[in-house]
């Protein structure tokens, strides 16, 4: 045996060979950990070599024939036939599930750029919404423990689905900006922003509909989807407003003849249509929340403050840094919080009327996480509120004979009255 | 030899993940995780060590990455994060283990092992006359053939020159040869 082929089967040795589960398992918490990292992690920027270079590699593998691109045309061209009609309309746990994905898959495959690739995740991501609201639709009608079940499971298999979509979308629409034209970009980037804008808001309508004791897994679901759909916002606004800034500069510094004016105009108008809708959304829901705020009592505030030291519920959340933690002082701050947020969303306007998209973003940003954080203090005051109501209710329906130890049981209709006694008096300060 | 598809495939991936792609650094992990365990392997003899350090090489590869720090030839960057982190490793754990510097040939074991080596030529006994060669030796010959890396590539994992890695190539192979010749 030669010396080469000896060395060469060095390379097949078993205690050579790596464990298939470790590989496995060290890839997940690899996948895992670099993951989070990735959504704080900002694309780096490719020379244009590089670019070219991306583009020419793309281009040439993409011409090229193989056995995945076969078995998608195949699969695309079969759309038409009876079951893969049927697998359209299907959920997760059902039979034709994995065609549906699969179908999904060839149609990523065949997607001949980055913006194509982004708009086939875009739809993908809508089909995922569209599965949110057959399960909960389903939940809603049927009350058989089975049902509920099945429909918690299969929800959170699409939310898991819908964050791979939103990171793909993500990751292409970065590719987008390194690869294509500005224009393309932002009109992307606006796309995707209406996008996430319908999801949250579908989100929002759902968990009303459902009755949270109901089901907490599909409102724990719902709520994924929400802070997804914001992620992913925040990401597409930045690379927005960057395009815009990037291509401002090289008007300016390098070669003005290479950039249209109208170009530079057209970016701009897009990028600031994005991020009115952003403020328009924001205020809204700023809006509703300020609401909830003005009906709060104080004896709901003490109760809450007293609710949040004890309770321990959402604590991975609040580490993942979904949702900010809420102090006692955040929830009798919670006001003068609602009216300094009014304020950084007022001041973002300006800025955008001002022309400076930047740093209309910047206060967008803020005014984002004071209303992120005004939703998770209205959640703990909210989980008071019914602790209060329940008291209350149990006091005014109990006999006298068993609540000696209190002074007075008042009538629901007089607990009624002093509550609004009591909201229209805090209105009035 | 990797076909062209497959090198066209890595270079596509590699821009992606130049530009933070996560999916791109999955494809790398899958295509260079069962060589770096082998090579590291090869090195610390034992399966728990190389497991831990396989996993740090593809850490610090993506902090590599995170950092936006450049890097023109992936493949051989990875083996020059995996050469260091095991020399990072035994300067660590001096005390406990035979270093590298330590594991020069051993007169003693030679004549043993040219014996066993006469009746026998076989994989595992080349890999323990490997084992008997100076670290740099073992290296090359390594890199050379159970990786089958370019001259470029070893020159820019070792950090030498390509005419430099030549002769110590050649030093190696001739003192491999007159090993098991001897035998």
């Amino acid at each position: 045996m030669s010396l080469e082929k000896q060395f060469a089967n060095i390379q097949k040795l078993d205690k050579f060979q790596v464990n298939s589960d470790w590989q496995s398992q060290t890839k997940h918490a690899l996948m895992s950990e670099i993951y989070s990292q990735t959504r704080l992690m900002k694309a780096h920027k490719l020379s244009r070599a590089e670019k070219f270079d991306l583009f020419m590699l793309s281009l040439t593998r993409r011409l090229m024939p193989s056995a995945t691109k076969m078995i998608a045309i195949l699969l695309i061209f079969g759309m038409g036939s009876g079951f893969s009609v049927a697998a359209q309309t299907s959920l997760p746990g059902q039979a034709l599930y994995p065609l549906k994905r699969s179908i999904e898959k060839a149609e990523l495959t065949l997607a001949l750029s980055p913006v194509t690739e982004t708009k086939v995740h875009i739809k993908h991501l809508n089909k995922r919404l569209a599965e949110i609201d057959k399960i909960v639709e389903a939940n809603k009608v049927d009350n058989q423990p089975e049902t509920i079940a099945a429909s918690e499971k299969a929800i959170q298999k699409v939310v898991i689905y819908l964050e791979k979509e939103a990171a793909a979308i993500d990751q292409s629409l970065k590719i987008v900006k390194a690869e294509s034209d500005p224009i393309e970009t932002v009109s992307l980037a606006k796309q995707v922003t209406e996008l996430v804008k319908v999801s949250k808001d579908k989100a929002e309508i759902l968990a009303q509909q459902i009755p949270a004791e109901k089901s907490q897994v599909i409102q724990e679901a719902l709520d994924s989807v929400k802070v997804i759909s914001a992620e992913v916002s925040q990401t597409a606004v930045t690379i927005a407003v960057a395009t815009h800034v990037e291509v401002a500069q090289n008007q300016v510094e390098n070669n003005p003849e290479n950039i249209k004016a109208e170009d530079v105009a057209t970016v701009k108008q897009i990028v600031t249509e994005i991020i009115t809708a952003n403020i328009e959304d924001l205020s809204k829901t700023l809006q509703a929340s300020q609401e909830k705020v003005e009906t709060v009592t104080p004896e709901v505030i003490e109760q809450a403050v007293k609710e949040n030291e004890t309770a321990e519920n959402n604590i991975l959340p609040v580490i993942m840094g979904e949702i900010p933690k809420v102090e006692a002082q955040d929830i009798q701050d919670i006001k003068v919080q609602s009216a300094d947020t009014s304020t950084s969303l007022d001041e973002a306007k300006a800025f955008l009327e001002s022309g400076s998209l930047q740093d209309a973003v910047l206060k967008i940003n803020e005014s984002q996480e004071a209303v992120k954080k005004t939703e998770a203090v209205l959640k703990t005051i909210d989980a008071a509120q019914k602790i209060v109501d329940t008291e209350k209710a149990n006091a005014s329906s109990s006999p006298q004979s068993f609540n000696t130890a209190k002074p007075k049981v008042l009538p629901v209709l007089e607990i009624k009255q002093a509550m609004q006694a009591e909201s229209s008096d805090l209105l009035k300060q | 030899m990797k076909s062209l598809k497959s090198n066209l495939k890595e270079k596509i991936y590699f821009l992606k993940l130049k530009s933070g792609d996560s999916e791109a650094f999955g494809f790398f992990y899958d295509q260079y995780v069962g060589q770096i365990y082998r090579f590291i392997m090869m090195k610390v003899s034992d399966v728990q060590v190389a497991q831990d350090l396989t996993q740090d090489v593809f850490l610090k590869i993506w902090q590599h990455f995170v950092d936006q720090k450049q890097m023109l030839n992936f493949r051989a960057f990875i083996f020059r994060v995996a050469r260091n982190t095991v020399i990072d490793y035994y300067r660590q754990n001096k005390q406990n283990n035979v270093s590298l510097e330590q594991a020069e040939e051993t007169p003693d074991e030679n004549v043993a092992l040219e014996k066993q080596l006469s009746i026998q030529l076989e994989t595992e006994s080349l890999l323990k006359v490997l084992e008997t060669l100076k670290p740099e030796y073992q290296e090359i010959l390594t890199l050379r053939f159970v990786e089958e890396m370019s001259f470029d590539e070893m020159a820019e994992i070792l950090q030498k020159d390509k005419n430099n890695i030549r002769v110590t190539l050649h030093r190696a192979l001739s003192k491999l040869k007159q090993l098991t010749e001897k035998n």
